[in-house]
Order: C-alpha cells, then sequence, then structure tokens
C-alpha cells in the first residue's frame, strides 16, 4: 500500500469518527448555526480528502513508494521502542512518583535505546533524574507527582 | 514621533536586568537549538515554557523570542561547518557555506553569514515597529465576516505555500479544525467529542498536540537514524572575509532583507521559502551563476540574511492580528496563551510594555547573538559532541514534565504520546504538520467568527458580499482554491512547477 493510501485511511478513519458524533449535535438554524455544523461540515470534507486519496491514481508511485516504504518500516523499531518506555512512564508516573518513575525511565532508556553499559546508564539515570528533579521541583516549583514516596 | 517615544518606553521596559538576561539566555539557548541538528525552534521554545511560569509575560515572550531568532543564527554554523543543517532554514546554506569550509573559508561565510543575519533581523525589527501597530490598528475594524475571511484565506494560503502539495496539506488543517472542536462550545455550552471525559470539557490543550506532534514526533524521526553520530574537528582559520568577499555580499543581504520580509509575512514555511528564493534571486542575477555550489559567498550571504528577515516579520501577523503564520510563532502564542495574553489587535494599545518591550529586546538580541555567534562559535561547535543517545531521553522527559506542569494532568501526557505518534505518522507519510497546530489555535476563532456573522444577518451569507475586505479575501481564497484544483488536475505541468516540487 503506497503512502497516498495510508494517509486516505487515516483521513478517512477521522472523517467517520468526526461524522458519527457530529449527526447527534444540533446544526441549528441559518439565523443561529449550532455547535455541529461546523464539526459536520469538516469531518464530511475529511471523508472527502480521505476518499479522493485513496483512488488517487497509484501507478505512477507504485513500485517507488513500496521501496520507500519498506525502507521507512525498517526504522520503526527504535521509535517504538522509545513510545513503549514513554508510555510505560505515563502509566507508572503517578503510582511510583517523580523521584522513583523517571530514573527508571531514563535507565530504560540509555540502557535498551542508547546502548550504553548497564553502570553508565544507572549513573546517567540517576544522576539526570535526581537533577531534573531539583531543577522543576525545586527551583521551577512545578507540583510533579509524589507516588508512593509521599509516605516518606 | 509616537514611534520614538513608544521604543523608548520599550527600552525601558527590556532594559531592566532581569530581561536583559532573559534575552542573554533565549539568545543562546536559541543559539544552541540551531547549532544542534534534530531541535529545531520549535522544540527549543517548547521546552523553556514551563521555565517561563514564574516569570511575568513581557519577560516569557522577550526570552522565547530570543529563542526563535537566535536558532536562525544557530541553524547555519552545522551548515557551513559540516554540511548538516541545523535548522530547517539553513538547508540551503549547506551547498556554498560548506565548499566554502573546504576551501579553508569557512569562518569568512560564518562571518558573513552572522553578519547577513544581524542586518535581516534589524530590517525585520523595524518592519515590525512600523507595520504591527498600523496593521492592529486596521484590524480593531474588522468584524467577524472579515474575521473569517481573514482566516480562510489564511488556510488557503498556508497550503497553497506550505512545503507539500495542496490537497496534501488541506486534510492536515481539517483535521486540526475537527480536533479544535472538541470540548464545550462556547455559544451553546453543548459538549462536543468529549465522551464524558471531564478532562477534554476544556477542549484538548495546545502544548501537549504541539509539544507531541512537533517535539516528541521530531525526536522519534530523529532515532530512526543512528544515534551514535561522528563530529568531524572543524579548524577556523581565517574568521574575516576578504575585501571581495565582503563587496559581493553586499547585494544579496541587502536583496535578502526585502525578499525575507515580504515572504515572513505570508503564512506557511515562510523562513525556509524565503531562503529557497533568495538563493534562486542570487543565481538569477550572478554574472556566472554556474559558479553556485562551489562556494560563492553571495549563496550564504542571502539565504541567511533572507531566513532571520523572514523570521522577524512572522511576527507581524502574530502581534498585529493573532494569526500564527508559522509553527514557531504557533509555539509562542501557546506560550502566551499560557500566560493570559491574547495577541492580537488589541494586544499593542492594551500591554504596550508586551509589544515595545519585546521589539526593544529585538535589538539587544540582535547585538547578544552577534556577540555569540562570532567569537564564541567554537564553543557552540564543541556542543555536537554532547552524544545524541543522552540527548534524546532527556529531551522527551522535558516534553514530558513541559505538559504536565500546565494542568498537573496525566492525561494530558496521553495526549501529548498520541499526537506524538500521529504526528510521527504523518511525517513518515511525508505531510507537514505545523498546519495542524496552526488550525487548532485560529480554528475556534473561525467557527465563531462564521456563526456570529450568520446570527448577525439572520442566516443571510449576503453578510460576507456586503463588507468588501470580506469579498475580496473569499474571492482570492476560491480563485486560489480553483487554481489549486486545476494544478492538480492538469495533465501537465510546467517546467517551473516540476523543478520547484523536486527542489
Amino acid at each position: 500500500m503506497g503512502r497516498q493510501r495510508i494517509a486516505g485511511l487515516i483521513f478517512l478513519t477521522i472523517g467517520i469518527y468526526g461524522l458519527v458524533f457530529s449527526i447527534p449535535l444540533p446544526w441549528g438554524t441559518w439565523e443561529e448555526p449550532g455547535p455541529g455544523v461546523f464539526p459536520l461540515a469538516i469531518s464530511s470534507l475529511l471523508c472527502l480528502a480521505g476518499i479522493a486519496k485513496i483512488l488517487q491514481k497509484q501507478e505512477k508511485e507504485a513500485q517507488a513508494e513500496k521501496t520507500v516504504m519498506r525502507e521507512a518500516l525498517g526504522g520503526f523499531i527504535t521509535p517504538l521502542k522509545i513510545l513503549g518506555v514513554t508510555l510505560a512512564f505515563i502509566l507508572l508516573l503517578d503510582r511510583l512518583g517523580y523521584l522513583l518513575a523517571t530514573p527508571l525511565f531514563l535507565f530504560v532508556m540509555f540502557q535498551w535505546v542508547s546502548r550504553y553499559r548497564i553502570w553508565a546508564s544507572l549513573g546517567l539515570a540517576l544522576a539526570i533524574g535526581v537533577g531534573s528533579w531539583y531543577f522543576f521541583d525545586r527551583i521551577l516549583a512545578v507540583q510533579l507527582p509524589p507516588g508512593i514516596l509521599r509516605f516518606f | 514621533m509616537d514611534v520614538l517615544q513608544n521604543l523608548y518606553s520599550g527600552f525601558q521596559t527590556a532594559l531592566t536586568l532581569q530581561n536583559i538576561y532573559l534575552c542573554f539566555i533565549g539568545c543562546l539557548w536559541g543559539t544552541m537549538v540551531g547549532v544542534l541538528p534534530g531541535i529545531g525552534p520549535v522544540a527549543g521554545i517548547t521546552l523553556l515554557i514551563p521555565a517561563t511560569f514564574g516569570i511575568n509575560a513581557t519577560s516569557a515572550l522577550i526570552m522565547l523570542a530570543g529563542i526563535y531568532y537566535g536558532a536562525m543564527y544557530g541553524g547555519s554554523t552545522t551548515s557551513i561547518l559540516m554540511n548538516v543543517p541545523g535548522e530547517s532554514a539553513s538547508v540551503i546554506t549547506c551547498i556554498d557555506g560548506y565548499q566554502m569550509t573546504r576551501k579553508g573559508r569557512g569562518g569568512a561565510a560564518l562571518f558573513i553569514s552572522a553578519w547577513g543575519s544581524w542586518v535581516g533581523g534589524t530590517f525585520s525589527i523595524i518592519g515590525i515597529m512600523l507595520l504591527a501597530p498600523f496593521l492592529a490598528d486596521v484590524a480593531t475594524k474588522l468584524g467577524a465576516p472579515e474575521m473569517f475571511a481573514i482566516l480562510l484565506l489564511c488556510f488557503v494560503l498556508l497550503a497553497s505555500l506550505g512545503s507539500g502539495s495542496f490537497f496534501d496539506t488541506m486534510p492536515i488543517i481539517l483535521i486540526g479544525l475537527l480536533v479544535c472542536m472538541v470540548g464545550i462550545d462556547s455559544l451553546s455550552g453543548i459538549p462536543r467529542f468529549t465522551h464524558g471525559i471531564t478532562d477534554l470539557y476544556d477542549g484538548i490543550g495546545f502544548l501537549p498536540v504541539g509539544m507531541g506532534a512537533l517535539g516528541i514526533a521530531e525526536i522519534l524521526r530523529s532515532t530512526e537514524e543512528s544515534l551514535v553520530r561522528t563530529v568531524n574537528k572543524v579548524k577556523l582559520r581565517e574568521l574575516l572575509p576578504t575585501r571581495e568577499e565582503l563587496r559581493a555580499s553586499w547585494g544579496p543581504i541587502i536583496r535578502g532583507s526585502g525578499l525575507g520580509f515580504i515572504v515572513g509575512l505570508l503564512p506557511g514555511s515562510a523562513h525556509i521559502l524565503s531562503s529557497f528564493l533568495s538563493y534562486a534571486l542570487e543565481k538569477k542575477l550572478a554574472k556566472n551563476p554556474e559558479e553556485f555550489g562551489t562556494g560563492r559567498i553571495e549563496g550564504v550571504a542571502g539565504p541567511e540574511t533572507a531566513n532571520n528577515a523572514a523570521s522577524g516579520s512572522a511576527l507581524i501577523p502574530l502581534l498585529a492580528l493573532g494569526i500564527p503564520t508559522g509553527n514557531a510563532p504557533a509555539v509562542m502564542m501557546i506560550a502566551l496563551l499560557i500566560h493570559g495574553v491574547r495577541p492580537g489587535p488589541l494586544l499593542i494599545s492594551e500591554s504596550p510594555e508586551i509589544f515595545w518591550g519585546l521589539v526593544a529586546s529585538m535589538y539587544i538580541g540582535n547585538l547578544v547573538l552577534i556577540v555569540l555567534n562570532l567569537p564564541l562559535v567554537g564553543l557552540f561547535v564543541k556542543l555536537l559532541r554532547v552524544p545524541f543517545r543522552i540527548l534524546f531521553p532527556v529531551i522527551i522527559l522535558i516534553c514530558l514534565v513541559g505538559t504536565f506542569s500546565i494542568k498537573g494532568s496525566i492525561f494530558e501526557l496521553g495526549i501529548l504520546l498520541f499526537f506524538g505518534v500521529l504526528g510521527y505518522v504523518f511525517r513518515k507519510l511525508k505531510y507537514d504538520v505545523p498546519p495542524l497546530i496552526l488550525a487548532l489555535i485560529v480554528g475556534r476563532t473561525m467557527e465563531l467568527s462564521f456563526r456570529q456573522s450568520l446570527m448577525r444577518s439572520g442566516g443571510s451569507f449576503s453578510i460576507f458580499w456586503e463588507s468588501p475586505l470580506a469579498m475580496a479575501l473569499i474571492f482570492i481564497s476560491i480563485f486560489l482554491l480553483l487554481w489549486n484544483i486545476y494544478r492538480a488536475l492538469r495533465p501537465k505541468k510546467a517546467s517551473w512547477e516540476k523543478a520547484l516540487e523536486e527542489g
């Protein structure tokens, strides 16, 4: 599947989502347009754009794009790892607290993604994690989640 | 006289110790993010937004603007010395800048680049000073139909002049418009697309979307390449240009200032477009155009001046109309909104200290940048030795903390990650993401203007034709739309269009 078709599918999906949830909204009248008018118009245009992209002539780009897509897929692994670790960090942040979750997040990043040696990863994670906590929490007074450390 | 008096009061604001310090920090950080490939001005500004929470809006804007134009200065350093553009507007500088380095004239290229950036930057500040108050004055007289027409034209221009094709950019703008519909409708009080989630009642925040779709997506894209990057040692043999180089660079610098200033007013990637146009112009005017690409100083002077002039003039629509025409001004608007300041026609009259303080600080910032970018250039080159595999987790962490610090909500972090993935996917599919952010920021104003116009006219669309300005703008929008449809359907394209697309 070429990039235009993938993009078309994304546009169509978002457009259908917009249509489904804007149809129940009040449309109002011409004198007083309701909150549903604009989302409905935008979603319809997005669906049209998606369909146009899917139906667009693909043969010109087909072969070249297949190669491009294959190359693009090859580079997905590192970003996927980063996304996974970041998602885990977001889920754990409130429970563990910033001071525990951040060094853990950084350690996994340095060890698993950046491929540093274990002691280097540990040292960097602790230094940056604790340093960033001091900077944000103590100097900038950002309210960071204390997590389980609130009991200490 | 008014302008001089206002500028004087602006200098009184900008010349406080705190503001000078913040201007310096902004310029320093801006140069650093400009030098480091992979972190552009957008990421640079978003990363420092949390640091502005403890200071007032004027000081925050002074610092963030310093990052913006500082990144334009710094972006040329790696282009010239390493053939790696630190910032997208400096891509074209690689061509002749790096060839000059290979000939041992890298120092001269850096000098002319910094000098041209200073001239272009100063030219655009004078333009901001003279044009923005006039434009804001005109804008206060605009009603809802005119505002709707301006925003419609802004989106059509954005799609026409952006780096992608019209029909690639338009769906991205539509997605941005749809995202801004999330939340409680301000006219009727009815929630839209909230699915009962209370975090969505206030709408989707600009910052998580901006940081995700621009910052996180950029980092994810950068990590696809090798995380280990080697930096060559660079010798700056001679920093001062020869008399011949100085003479040859004057024309491109003057032309680049004017061209960059005008292009900067247009929506889209103006600073990138201006540098490409300036290079094309200089090549066209050159006696020996075939020498371009072999290390001509004109190929550095023109584009570097133009992108700085464009980045300055891009602040005019933001400050005078409240319409950010590029991604960096959009992030600056987000920062101002967080500080409770809404850029627009009333900003200059109601908060003159913010506008004139910023203008005055830009004069100071330009001087600071000349000092930072000439004698201290070696220090910035050393920055490139910080391994990217240490840098990227730290940048992600700052994005996460920056987003969390606004509302203290884990839900916002989820939005950040979602838009990070969406932005990354669109980048992979070669779609331009910044129009999404611009649409998100001004989308609600556009909807409100449309609905208020119809309410005022009792449902008659004639309100859009009754105002000459609204009619003219809508006519131009329709013409551009039809022109783009014609271009897309036409079987053969002109040679200049093919060249532009390939470029």
